[in-house]
């Protein structure tokens, strides 16, 4: 069976790669501009408006009257499987250009108050693919055409507000309530053309359709305190709490070796479970020019199997990040940073039906300039790595899959 | 679920306790950004939107207090406040005085030059010296830019970069939503709250030095707070000064620093009162 065709289990194979975008990984894109360029190491930090997004008691140090701050982002994601149909390799692109960062900040005395949107996730894949002459399973039949048309939106948007109270120099609290939003569907077609020793071409038909919206909120509750001059210790937890999901499943499919048509059609009111998220963030100030901070954020593990959701047990995961803020002068600011994108799923060859696990690692730069009132800041970050898959379901191959991601953002903060 | 909670109320735990036992650090998230706003130099732009929120806080004041209307008066106010402002650093504004109709004993100032005096206040006063040593310290609050600089009042730079910051930020201004947001806020330090008390020693400190350059008597000032401070809880006192005492014994300091001295200077009694009796605030 390996290396060919079992076309029966093609029309299947969409569920375990196909539920969503990457629901594999609790850090896919990194939010804020400052936050980027130092690979996402701001819970210590967060004294500008993606504070609210990081650590929302950072809030309470932000230094602008009146700031507020944009990120517009270019997000661009590889996954490449290899082996996958007839010794041919599977690629996998999504792409998305959207502004992932708006904050703005009012202070009130010892209150702060912000509002903030961000966009944590969002993918959209456009694929068309056609593979030739591959070889079949079925007796007296090779496949001339395999086409695969894919179509695939997951977004999702966190928006709402901040309050942070400055208790002090040494300490602060805060709590972020976002509302959290998300929409996933995809689109899928697959035709099969195979051809019987006559030459005779049968086709085997298969469209699916996906849709899931979620509401819910997520809370962020940041504790920021400061043990000793020019060093803060950041402490967050989090949780996205869906109140309420709407999820669909169709599928069409017309046999080969036959003219009726299927149709299944799946209702689901079911609700995704989110990890808890506990982060931990240590920052050090040496100087007015130089800064450098570490985080780690722990996302439990998720134990839920839905009748339309499918299987969706998550390990837990430890996420790191480093990052550096230099000023070569005090126009000019580097920022680089490292973080990790750790695999949630668990761990492969346990079963047939199992998710893809690829941990992923990467990097961030990033350049701003200062006016008096004003920063402009561009930079990236690239990520990459390497792993395992079972990309056709009720296959037991296992192939090699890798990840490549790169995000070009560039960004802007005034006070007024 | 439960090893989650724990760790939350560890935390929570851990932030309490440091909370009560660490020592203050000092501001050190403050970047070099940040450190060369402090450096400001005010442009031509800046002044202009220093003088448009100054004459909406005015407007907003005469909203409150009517003026009162007497030419004479009025000029008389003027040209005492104008002498003043001839000694004081801000040869780019323009100053103007006026008086409000109304018993309580107050002045005000609004950035880009305008001051008020209030009838109440020129009723208790015995000179020509105290009207000026009132109005210089109202002049020295805009000199220094103590609102402005609450605020962080400035126009919006017209930079290429700001522009496209502000392309890339989808545009939007909110610079004029916080333009309203600080005159009410403004009104507030005028009327209840007052200014910060460094703020209100740093123009008695002005006011002592610009009325001493001007040639009116060097303790004019003192006279006129040291009645007021007598009258205090007995006559309708504006209330946004910090503590009379504090501030006569930091007059007393600094006549005595800059080496002016009280009995230096004329007091103009006689056109005092013959202004105020001919506008009949004095009976």
């Amino acid at each position: 069976m390996k290396r060919s065709l079992f076309i029966f289990l093609i029309c299947f194979f969409m569920l375990p790669i196909f539920s969503y975008a990457d629901d594999y990984h609790y850090n896919n894109t990194l939010i804020g501009d400052r936050a980027a360029g130092m690979g996402g190491a701001y819970i210590a930090v967060s004294d500008d408006p993606s504070g609210m997004y990081y650590n929302p008691a950072g809030l309470a140090y932000s230094t602008g009257r009146n700031l507020s701050a944009s990120v517009n982002a270019f997000y661009f994601l590889q996954k490449k499987y290899d082996n996958v149909i007839g010794g041919n390799g599977w690629t996998r692109t999504s792409s998305s250009l959207l502004p992932n960062f708006f904050g703005i900040i009012q202070p009130l005395g010892k209150v702060k108050l912000g509002f903030s949107y961000a966009v944590p996730d969002s993918s959209l894949e456009d694929q068309d693919q056609t593979f030739y002459n591959l070889p079949s399973t079925l007796t007296g039949y090779t496949v001339s055409e395999y086409i695969i048309n894919f179509n695939n939106e997951d977004n999702t948007y966190n928006i709402g507000p901040t309050i942070a109270f400055d208790l002090g120099k040494k300490a602060s609290l805060g709590l972020t309530v976002y509302g959290h939003f998300r929409h996933s569907q995809w689109i899928f077609n697959e035709q099969v053309f195979l051809k019987d020793g006559s030459n005779n071409i049968s086709a085997n038909l298969t469209n699916q359709y996906f849709e899931s919206s979620e509401t819910g909120i997520k809370p962020v509750l940041g504790i920021m305190v400061s043990p000793a001059d020019n060093f803060s210790i950041g402490f967050t937890a989090s949780k996205v709490f869906i109140l309420s999901q709407d999820t669909t499943f169709q599928q069409t499919v017309k046999a080969y070796d036959s003219n009726s048509v299927l149709r299944t059609v799946l209702t689901s009111d079911e609700k995704k479970e989110y990890p808890y998220q506990l982060g931990l963030g240590l920052a050090y100030f040496p100087s007015k020019a130089f800064l450098i901070a570490a985080d780690i954020n722990y996302f439990t593990s998720v134990k839920y199997n839905g009748a339309v959701l499918g299987v969706q047990d998550r390990r837990y995961v430890i996420n790191g990040a480093l990052g550096i803020e230099y000023y070569f002068t005090p126009k000019y600011a580097l920022r680089a940073g490292a973080f990790t994108n750790i695999a949630n799923t668990k761990d492969m060859g346990k079963s047939i039906n199992e998710n893809e696990q690829i941990d992923v690692y990467g990097g961030s730069l990033s350049l701003s300039y200062f006016t008096r009132n004003t920063s402009v800041s561009i930079g990236g970050t690239y990520s990459q790595g390497d792993g395992k898959a079972r990309i056709i379901r009720g296959s037991d191959d296992i192939q090699d899959a890798s990840i490549k991601a790169w995000t070009v953002f560039i960004s802007s903060s005034y006070n007024y | 679920m439960k090893k989650s909670l724990h760790l939350i109320i560890s935390i929570l735990c851990i932030f309490i306790y440091t909370n009560d036992v660490f020592s203050q650090p000092e501001n050190f998230r403050e970047r070099l950004s940040t450190q060369k706003e402090k450096e400001i130099t005010y442009s031509s732009k800046d002044i202009q939107e220093e003088v448009e929120f100054g004459r909406e806080i005015a407007a907003r004041i005469l909203g409150r207090i009517e003026l009162f209307v007497n030419k004479a008066l009025n000029k008389y106010v003027n040209l005492v406040g104008k002498s003043i402002a001839l000694h004081c650093n801000r040869s780019d504004i323009d100053f103007k005085f006026a008086v409000l109709d109304t018993n309580e004993i107050n002045a005000y100032s609004a950035p880009g030059g305008y001051v008020f005096v209030t009838r109440g206040a020129i009723q208790l006063m015995s000179d020509e010296a105290e009207l000026a040593a009132v109005l210089a310290h109202e002049i020295a609050h805009i000199t220094e830019r103590h609102i402005v600089k609450e605020f962080n009042i400035q126009a919006s730079e017209d930079s290429p970069i700001t522009a496209f910051a502000r392309f890339i930020g989808a545009g939007g201004d909110p610079a004029k939503a916080f333009f309203n947001q600080a005159v009410e806020k403004a009104l507030d330090i005028l009327f209840k709250d007052g200014y910060k008390r460094a703020d209100e020693l740093d123009s008695d400190r002005i006011a002592v030095i610009l009325i001493a350059l001007a040639g009116y008597k060097g303790d004019s000032l003192l006279r006129y707070l040291q009645k007021i401070s007598e009258i205090k809880g007995k006559a309708d006192v504006g209330k946004t000064h910090p503590v009379y005492e504090e501030r006569l014994s930091f007059i007393k300091n600094v006549m005595m620093t800059e080496g002016i001295f009280e009995d230096k200077g004329v007091t103009n009694q006689e056109r005092f009162y013959k202004n105020v009796v001919a506008a009949k605030i004095l009976k």
